[in-house]
């Protein structure tokens, strides 16, 4: 009986009953009031080494135990077994559920181990702005054949041809170099005459403002909307007064290009 | 020619995102609670081997995959099963299942240890739901399984829960057995 306990493995779910049923395994014993009473001391030694455990886990192992000293006591006075009060369930058959129990807990181990999971479908993942619901009933799908008949109709028409074209800026900047040669000055107006999209035009003023940064020309404007004049900058810098030649260029250009 | 009711059960189904009770069909149908769950038998035995699989519990219908292509399911939704219940869990889960519905304290007298930590992590992973209150002192919640515990073991309804027949029995109470010898 003093032997000494094997150490408890504390995990949660081991309680009194886990106990209880082991040591009465570990004698080869019957689950039987006898038996209980053989295994009580071995118990209230497990108890005792059990004082840093939680308090609702050693509640009910102080309960167990005082079930065991009870039926121990009646053991000791040869007391009969009287029927259980308020059908309470004894220790014995509480013990006996558990052992059938965890008979049966096999079974349900292994079966998580084989069963997989059902999956649901995967729900459509809510948009960030909800949309106003369409209508899905006013239509046929009757109705996307005559929608689809007049896209072509439309088609048939004369559409304008959209192709990409690509401008670069090399284009611009050569354009520039060859009116300067040529006239010695030039506009941003005759700069632009052959552009064809917005695009194009601000292609241009960036030619503009590249031949301005590597100092290869100059601009003036006479006033707000006016034509842009660009000027060759080797002709400002031999020129001592460029505000009054630039003037005359400029008005020139504004003619010429208007 | 028209769809028959079991289609159009069949279709709303599909597209549920919930469980659907034989009350909603019956209301969004037209059709009595009777033809309804006629159709839905219907729809259950001709699902049979496929794979795709029919969900009941207390009167309410999920469509889901059969669990047997869940495998292939997690490759192409690149997703992972996700960890096992602990031991305890899977103890406590197993109790609620078989014996539901179930209060905390019937729980603690089967397993024989404090099931609060369990109950709640079953709770938190909503394959357990609180119920009703139990009409008896103290009015205890009563525990029962959910869909989310269906899909988890891919189990058709709680009918299909393993060896049940067994376990019911089994545990039906100490009471129906004999007496053991007393001292």
């Amino acid at each position: 009986m003093a032997s000494p306990l094997p150490t408890v493995r504390l995990e949660v779910f081991e309680g009194p009953l886990d106990v209880l049923l082991r040591l009465i395994q570990e004698h080869k014993l019957d689950i039987t009031d006898l038996s209980l009473v053989a295994v009580t001391q071995q118990f209230l030694d497990h108890v005792q080494s059990l004082h840093e455990q939680d308090g609702p886990l050693l509640a009910g192992f102080l309960r167990v135990a005082a079930q065991l000293m009870y039926g121990k006591s009646r053991a000791l006075l040869h007391e009969p077994q009287e029927a259980e009060d308020e059908g309470e369930e004894s220790l014995e058959e509480q013990l006996r559920g558990y052992e059938r129990f965890m008979q049966l807990m096999t079974t349900v181990a292994d079966w998580q181990e084989e069963c997989d999971v059902a999956y649901q479908r995967a729900a459509k993942a809510p948009l960030a702005l909800p949309l106003p619901p369409l209508d899905l009933v006013s239509y046929a799908p009757q109705d996307l054949v005559s929608a689809l008949a007049a896209v072509l109709e439309e088609k048939e028409e004369d559409l304008p041809t959209v192709a990409r074209r690509t401008v670069h800026i090399e284009t611009y900047l050569d354009r520039i170099g060859t009116l300067l040669i040529l006239h010695g000055k030039t506009g941003f107006r005759e700069l632009i005459e052959p552009a064809e999209s917005l695009e194009e035009i601000v292609v241009a003023f960036l030619a503009v403002l590249e031949y301005l940064r590597l100092r290869k020309a100059t601009v003036r404007q006479a006033e707000l909307y006016a034509d842009i004049a660009i000027l060759p900058a080797v002709a400002l810098q031999s020129s001592d007064s460029p505000s009054e030649a630039a003037a005359a260029d400029v008005s020139d250009v504004v003619v010429h290009a208007g | 020619m028209p769809l028959s009711l079991t289609a159009l059960v069949e279709g709303l189904l599909f597209v549920a995102e919930r469980p659907l009770s034989v009350q909603e069909i019956a209301r969004v149908i037209g059709e009595p609670a009777r033809k309804v769950r006629t159709a839905l038998q219907e729809l259950r035995n001709s699902w049979r081997d496929r794979g795709i699989l029919l969900q009941e519990q207390e009167g309410a219908y999920l469509l889901v995959s059969h669990p047997d292509v869940g495998p292939y399911i997690r490759t192409l939704l690149g997703v992972h099963r996700g960890e096992r219940l602990s031991r305890a869990a899977l103890e406590t889960l197993a109790v609620i299942a078989y014996y539901q519905p179930v209060t905390r304290a019937d729980i603690e007298r089967i397993r024989g240890v404090n099931a609060d930590h369990t109950l709640a992590v079953l709770v938190s992973r909503e394959l357990v739901a609180a119920g009703e209150r139990r009409q008896t002192p103290g009015r205890p919640i009563e525990y029962g399984t959910t869909f989310e515990f269906l899909k988890y073991f891919g189990l058709a309804s709680l009918e299909d829960l393993p060896e049940r027949e067994r376990f019911l029995a089994e545990l039906a109470g100490p009471d129906e057995k004999e007496n053991a010898p007393s001292v």
